[in-house]
């Protein structure tokens, strides 16, 4: 996949764990989970927003292009 | 909303398993009761086939005899397409026997369209109608369906055929029949096309599941 999600750093940098930041979002953990671990095919403009917000970054943040 | 449709997908299904294993039942105990019925007897036993009523067998005419008393305007009468099928009492073994394995598979495709249909209505009682599976059983279903009224219309032909070539009736004409069974194609294909569709579907559910 040639879009990589860095949530595991910017939670690591913010002191947050996956638990917290899906209460704060209103998302399950397992869908949390797969955008984490990059199994995520798509991700809503809604979630990348609440992510943003309440880890207080931007999306270059947490996604990041490395291509094939 | 959600509870009512797998109640009705689940009640269908409960109906499909009931005829399912009826066919079963009762398919495997004519296949094996009959065949030792007939040898325990030494009698006649009757054979029923396809036939077309006049001559050709693809599209059967018969020229009707005409009353006096019909009015001029009207003549020429001929009864087309019409099929029937003729009923024959054998004393030959293999008339019963032949008639019979023919009879085999297509019981066999009977069941084997009957258990596709619970496969995939289970996936959606169970409330995951999208499941992999179902596209390639319902390909399966169509191309089954397609197949088998191919075959059916050839068997029939054949079958006829060969039964009939004993048989010499003086007062109408019969032929084997050869009809196309035109329905049931348009119907497997149809089955195939939703099965296009659906692989779309569940590759569309595979992308929605992983959406966050």
């Amino acid at each position: 996949m040639p879009i990589l999600v860095n949530l595991d750093r910017v939670l690591l940098d913010r002191g947050m764990t996956l638990t917290e930041l899906a209460e704060r979002i209103d998302l399950a953990l397992p869908n949390l989970s797969i955008l984490k671990t990059n199994k995520a095919r798509a991700i809503r403009f809604s979630t990348l927003e609440a992510i943003c917000r309440e880890l207080d970054c931007q999306p270059g943040d947490v996604l990041e292009y490395i291509g094939d | 909303m959600a509870v009512e449709r797998r109640g009705l997908a689940r009640g269908l299904k409960l109906w499909l398993d009931i005829m399912f294993y009826l066919v079963l039942v009762v398919g495997a105990a004519w296949l094996f009761l009959t065949p030792v019925g007939a040898l325990g007897r030494n009698a006649e036993w009757d054979v029923t086939l396809p036939v077309a009523v006049g001559k050709n067998a693809f599209y059967p005419i018969l020229t009707l005899e005409e009353e006096p008393t019909s009015t001029p305007e009207l003549s020429h009468l001929r009864l087309v397409k019409a099929r029937g099928e003729l009923r024959v009492s054998s004393s030959t073994l293999l008339h019963h026997f032949g008639l019979s394995a023919i009879l085999l598979p297509a019981l066999g495709v009977l069941v084997w369209g009957l258990f596709l249909l619970r496969k995939i209505l289970a996936t959606s009682a169970s409330g995951h109608p999208f499941h992999p599976s179902n596209p390639e059983r319902l390909n399966t279903l169509g191309w089954l369906i397609v197949a088998a009224s191919v075959a059916s219309t050839l068997v029939e032909y054949l079958a006829g055929r060969w039964m009939l070539s004993g048989v010499q009736v003086a007062t109408v004409p019969i032929a084997p029949s050869l009809q196309i069974h035109g329905n049931w194609i348009f119907c497997g294909l149809l089955i195939l096309v939703l099965a296009a569709i659906w692989k779309e579907a569940v590759r569309m559910a595979e992308e929605q599941a992983l959406t966050v």
